[in-house]
């Protein structure tokens, strides 16, 4: 345990020295993932699946805020799908339209989860944004989640009907769309919505509540809730989802969501201590927990006479020897 | 001689005015009301046109069973229908907008006045440090 703790701690110092640097590249290795993502398992434009283009543009989103890569995203979407066709790039561009002015415009920070949700549920490990989410404390990204599974379901209806797109003529515009707004439009759909945004619900509740081991609790309830209300919507609505696969993917993402937790806070439950203290109108019951230390000793604080002796003190001494405080107060009272 | 105290404090600033707190200056550059008028304003657009996309959705879904049906329809109920939905989707936006906006507004609020505080005190420290330096030089020069 000590070791990882000294692996975390070492991260968070080269974080910290790093960190202009590091934002840039995490930003730009998540745009690069997410639009070869979208080049992966679309392609159907070859303007927006070109590899340059994608770098040019996963390198203009590590300078750009993070809500850039949700946009470029959608736009890659949009582009791909009117590589399918003018109607159907027409009802992809309205259903990202809707989905930013519905919930992305009030969340633009959070966006990007949008993005890595749609991932997610793509490779399997649906549970992982929804519980990542949950432990960052962030509430209102279960907007985001949506977003992701129901830009996740376009990128699937997309490949799922691209055959039968092609077999129908290119101006047969109502059979093309009955096609595939029907097969964008299915229960797993809301399944999907519901159990991703009641599994982040779930983990921040029971973040926010304090006992001991709340963050690995929480973490697991939002996994169990996931499957649960996955299997019992698919079940009720006849989704069809396969049940072994999200149980395997929320397994591996809760052992992914336990691991990031470790890395952002680590408590040393043990040394908790319980408190009481009042003022004139109320009682304060506080529980402090420390933080986890590498070598497992307390903090001790410094000693006053301890202090390095060659740094700079913090404030500059004003020099009031070299003030001629007779003169200045002769001066003042001949303005007087 | 640097005062590193000022320089600190000039760093921390700058780096608010480029991070979090850009946005929270740029939110308190308006009144409460004009900002929550405004977001207000663009919410009622942009839900009109998410209304409109949503209704047009629905309609492409099946446009030649729509076009068959449409002679005999009640075009009262179906336009009474349209505007309900449409009222208590504005509604319920218009809702959430208010309340996010007057959030924000006080969360910028809140941590602009931070700033402002430090700001006065930078500039407190520049004035203590400039009425030094006419002293210093009166003594040189006698």
């Amino acid at each position: 345990m000590n070791t990882i703790r000294e692996f975390k701690k070492k991260l968070t110092d080269f974080y910290g020295r790093y960190s202009a640097y590091a934002d840039i590249l995490i930003k730009f290795l998540t745009a690069l993932c997410a639009y070869l993502w979208v080049r992966s398992v679309t392609g159907y434009s070859a303007v927006f699946s070109n590899i340059f283009i994608l770098l040019v543009l996963a390198l203009v989103s590590s300078v750009l805020p993070s809500g850039s890569i949700a946009l470029i995203s959608g736009i890659l979407v949009a582009g791909q799908a009117f590589g399918l066709g003018l109607d159907v790039g027409g009802v992809v561009t309205a259903v990202l339209v809707i989905l930013f002015i519905l919930f992305l415009r009030f969340i633009p920070e959070d966006s990007t989860a949008a993005v890595l949700m749609a991932m997610g549920v793509w490779f399997g490990f649906g549970a992982l944004v929804p519980l990542v989410c949950g432990l960052r404390k962030r509430l209102a990204s279960v907007f985001s989640l949506a977003s992701g599974v129901v830009i996740c379901q376009l990128v699937r209806t997309m490949g799922a009907t691209r055959e039968s797109l092609s077999l129908l003529e290119a101006t047969a515009y109502p059979d093309r769309l009955k096609l595939f707004m029907g097969a964008m439009f299915r229960p797993g759909l809301v399944v999907g919505c519901v159990a991703a945004m009641a599994a982040a619900a779930v983990v921040y509740l029971l973040a926010l509540a304090g006992f001991r081991y709340c963050l690995e609790t929480a973490s697991a309830a939002g996994a169990v809730i996931y499957v649960v209300l996955t299997a019992v919507g698919s079940s009720v609505l006849g989704a069809g989802t396969d049940l072994t696969a999200v149980i395997v993917g929320s397994a591996a993402s809760l052992v992914v969501a336990l691991i990031l937790s470790f890395l952002w806070i680590s408590l040393d439950y043990k040394k908790s201590e319980k408190f009481r203290i009042e003022d004139d109108e109320y009682y304060y019951y506080v529980k402090a927990i420390p933080k986890a230390k590498t070598d497992g000793a307390p903090y001790e604080a410094p000693e006053p006479g301890e202090a390095a002796a060659d740094e700079a003190p913090l404030v500059e001494r004003p020099e009031v020897d070299d003030i001629d405080f007779e003169s200045r107060l002769e001066e003042s009272l001949k303005n007087l | 001689m640097i005062n590193t105290f000022r320089l600190l404090k000039m760093i921390r600033l700058s780096r608010y005015e480029e991070g979090e707190g850009g946005e929270d200056l740029r939110v308190c550059g308006y009144y409460r009301s004009d900002y929550i008028g405004l977001q207000l304003i663009g919410t009622a657009v942009l839900t009109t046109v998410a209304f409109g996309l949503i209704a047009a959705l629905a309609v492409l879904y099946d446009i030649e069973g729509f076009l068959d049906i449409i002679g005999d329809l009640d075009l009262t109920a179906v336009i009474t229908l349209a505007v309900v939905v449409y009222a208590f989707l504005m509604a319920a936006y218009l809702i959430i907008t208010y309340a996010i906006a007057s959030l924000r507004h006080r969360r910028a609020r809140k941590s602009v006045r931070g700033y402002e505080r430090e700001l006065k005190e930078l500039k407190l420290l520049g004035r203590r440090t400039s009425s030094i330096r006419p002293a210093r030089r009166s003594r040189r020069r006698d």
